[in-house]
């Protein structure tokens, strides 16, 4: 894998006063990246995903006012850790659509999804959830020439808007969540290059410019790559084998993308994707752990709530995190409308800190609250469920 | 009772999806829409045959008739009982949880359960045949197969006082105990039989939330200890060892932030004369309550059926997870005395069907095989 991360590092980075805020004296909380967004901006960034006419200057006054909204309500919910709750984005994945030179769309509906491999074994329970796989709409992507980033104004935007909301709100840190190059191909269908290596190292080139104005502007990148573990319902012609092979390449492009950036600013999340089915043939973690990594990042944030996952932190009695290493599993969920019990979240944190260390730990959640089907003021209780459950844990793991 | 005696035993809470076309049936009758009556009688009997079988297929060992003849877990007395009228436009009650955010709808489905019972009169048995052919159908079904244990769920008399309208007698008190001196001919019945008799109590704990959100922690418990005394009124002369009492927060997908922590109620459940406490184990609002029973003295040979599969999600429990829950619960109250069951029904109201049928049958399997992989670590 290391001949493809040949980026050296680049200037205006300063690895040296930057470290990744760990948990040294307490449990430190975070979440995956997105949070509900208020009803009126959904309305006006969807008549502009839809080509309809909108009023720009309107929606950017929106936007800025929604960040600084949903900043203030993670510091109010005791978050260290937090995010623009990605309010500029329909989704975490197809934001980038508009972002980049050489797609094309066109009508009609995705023809796959991440839910397959469970749909061939409940297909009465699919039929009846005709929304039930996180879906892109009805359009489909084709990558028609040379990929070219182009968002550079609208990750700017994102940036000021959060740097602008963080005047004044007492956090650790903040990060952006951007999307990696395996998730992006779950859409996207390359008619231009000649390969598949040949497009995702062209998507790779142009997503690095992305993560690197985030990592630029000092917040933390965070890498959405739930492709790593959700791409095995979506390929449902692999078995486990062929697609730890097909994952490797996938790896070595997601390394590429972000070499030179330093390990030290970028986490990266991956889950079994934000649907409520039964997730029975999700691929286990320790399938594909190695592979997780194997990702040049400081932090891993993974999906471990929900009870198709929930067992797995006994794999860290067997796998070694490795030294600098961070884990951020998730401890409270999106598969129940059940607000977790801030003890189980202490539970989950103590289980987890028993096996990789307390240090090693922050506590989050198994995917956005913002793409999933969670009421939002059940995603804002369930935050602080989470802020609870690190408090407890932290009482526990510290003696005070 | 059977206890886990050399490896874990698994049951459930009752309830199971009935069959597409039974539950059609379900549906015209409870709708008071003619139907065919021996159609439904036979297919009723059909049902509990096909139902048991099924439990035994996917590893459960004390199985039960999935109530596939009743319409829910305790509206079904309306058709047994005298005095009492389903009534439509009863305002339903908001639940504490769900009064922060009046917009959110619980995905719960089902119409069946809408109507409210109210008492109106003397209660008393209008029907005792349908009990005995609860009886007949189960004993039928059994006759091929032979489970460890098969039991019968009925309702309780705090659950029915929780759920009936009263407008008859003079207050809730002597509605309850009106209640238990009725329904105690139901549970002897089920005991006669021979088989397990399970009271449900959600009450108990949903209580709060539901009927009683303005009342004090202090004042609730009042009021679950005296429907705890009805129940017992009700059992007397009923060997404690052939009853299991199922207590549950309420079988929705809802927030249930405000549930009764077990931990404050435990002392007056255990004043039940049962042999077996059942409760929610699961869920993520009482996933960490094993740890309860670390500070509680069980009675002598008290079997502890904890909830270790949700039934208000479609995401199927891995077995591991399940494993890990009954070893949590064997940690604490000794593993012959825990039996492995779900958080509530898959069929708590006939076509309240939240969690898919195929989906709950393979929820019921991981069941199996999470108890079958906790065995082995407990038993080598």
């Amino acid at each position: 894998m290391g001949r493809y991360a040949q980026r050296r590092a680049e200037p205006g980075i300063d690895k040296e006063d930057q470290e990744m805020k760990r948990s040294t004296d307490r449990i430190l909380t975070t979440h995956a990246g997105s949070l509900p967004k208020p009803p009126d901006l959904d309305a006006m960034l969807r008549t502009k995903e839809a080509g309809q006419p909108y009023d720009a200057p309107a929606l950017q006054q929106r936007l800025a006012c929604a960040v600084a909204e949903v900043v203030q309500q993670q510091a109010e919910h005791g978050l260290d850790i937090i995010s623009d709750g990605e309010q500029s984005k329909t989704s975490f994945t197809t934001y980038l659509s508009e972002r980049l030179a050489g797609i094309e769309t066109r009508r009609g509906a995705m023809a796959r999804a991440v839910s397959d491999r469970q749909r061939q074994d409940f297909p009465e329970y699919f039929a009846a959830q005709r929304t039930a796989s996180p879906g892109v709409g009805r359009r489909q992507f084709y990558c028609v020439g040379p990929l070219q980033y182009i968002g550079r104004d609208a990750v700017q935007t994102d940036i000021a808007n959060l740097q602008n909301a963080m005047a004044g709100v007492q956090v650790e840190e903040a990060f952006i969540p951007a999307v990696a190059v395996g998730t992006v191909e779950h859409w996207i269908a390359n008619e231009y290059y000649p390969s598949d290596e040949a497009f995702l190292f062209a998507l790779a080139d142009a997503l690095h410019a992305e993560y690197r104005a985030i990592v630029e502007a000092g917040f933390i990148l965070q890498i959405d790559n739930p492709n790593l573990p959700d791409g095995f319902g979506l390929y449902t012609h692999l078995d486990v084998r062929a697609y730890r092979k097909f994952q490797e390449l996938r790896i070595a492009v997601l390394n590429r993308s972000i070499a030179g950036l330093p390990a030290s600013r970028i986490r990266m999340h991956v889950c079994w994707g934000a649907h409520k089915g039964p997730h029975n043939t999700d691929i286990p973690l320790k399938d594909i752990v190695d592979l997780m990594l194997a990702v040049q990042v400081e932090a891993y944030s993974v999906e471990a709530a929900n009870p198709r996952h929930a067992h797995e932190w006994h794999l860290w009695e067997h796998v070694k995190l490795p030294a600098g290493k961070i884990l951020i599993p998730g401890v409270v969920g999106h598969d129940s409308d059940t607000i977790e019990h801030p003890e189980l979240v202490a539970e989950r944190l103590c289980n987890y800190a028993a096996v990789v260390g307390r240090d090693n730990v922050i506590a989050g959640t198994d995917c956005g609250f913002g793409t999933s089907r969670l009421h939002p003021t059940i995603a804002h209780l369930k935050l602080q469920t989470l802020v609870e459950g690190a408090r407890l844990a932290s009482q526990k793991l510290w003696g005070r | 009772m059977q206890h886990s005696t050399y490896r874990i035993l698994t049951t459930h809470a009752g309830s199971l999806a009935r069959p597409a076309d039974l539950l059609e049936m379900v549906r015209t009758k409870e709708a008071g829409q003619p139907y065919d009556h021996a159609a439904f009688v036979a297919r009723v009997r059909t049902a509990v045959a096909e139902v048991v079988g099924k439990q035994l297929d996917v590893g459960i060992d004390v199985v039960s008739d999935g109530e596939q003849g009743k319409p829910g877990f305790a509206n079904y007395v309306k058709d047994r009982l005298t005095g009492l009228v389903a009534r439509t436009g009863v305002p339903p009650r908001i639940s504490s949880d769900q009064a922060e955010f009046p917009d959110f709808q619980p995905p719960e489905g089902g119409t069946l359960n809408t109507r409210r019972m109210v008492c109106i009169g003397p209660l008393g048995w209008q029907d005792r045949t349908a009990v005995q052919t609860d009886i007949e159908n189960f004993q039928a079904a059994l006759q091929a197969v032979q489970p460890t244990e098969a039991f019968l769920p009925t309702v309780s008399p705090g659950t029915l006082a929780q759920n009936v309208l009263n407008e008859y007698y003079k207050d809730e008190e002597a509605f309850l105990f009106a209640v238990a001196d009725v329904m105690r001919e139901e549970y002897h019945a089920i005991v006669q039989a021979g088989f397990l008799l399970q009271i449900d109590s959600p009450d108990l704990a949903m209580g709060w939330h539901t009927q009683f959100p303005d009342k004090t922690l202090a004042e609730f418990r009042t009021i679950i200890a005296r429907r705890v005394e009805a129940l017992n009124h009700a059992l007397a002369g009923i060997p404690p060892e052939r009853v299991r009492h199922h207590i549950c927060w309420g079988n929705g997908e809802r927030p249930h932030h405000k549930d009764v922590e077990l931990q404050h109620i435990i002392d007056i459940l255990l004043t039940a004369q049962v042999g077996a406490l059942y409760v929610e184990g699961a869920n993520p609002r009482h996933g960490h309550e094993w740890k309860v029973f670390r500070e509680v003295q069980l009675p002598e040979g008290m079997v502890v059926i904890p909830g270790v599969i949700d039934t208000k999600t479609n995401i199927i429990e891995h077995p591991e997870l399940v494993a890990d829950r009954i070893m949590n619960y064997a940690s604490v109250v000794g593993r012959e005395n825990v039996i492995a069951g779900t958080d509530c029904g898959f069929g708590t109201s006939a076509d309240r069907t939240r969690v898919a049928p195929s989906i709950s049958w393979a929820k019921l399997q991981a069941l199996a095989e999470g108890a079958r992989l906790a065995s082995a670590r407990l038993w080598g």
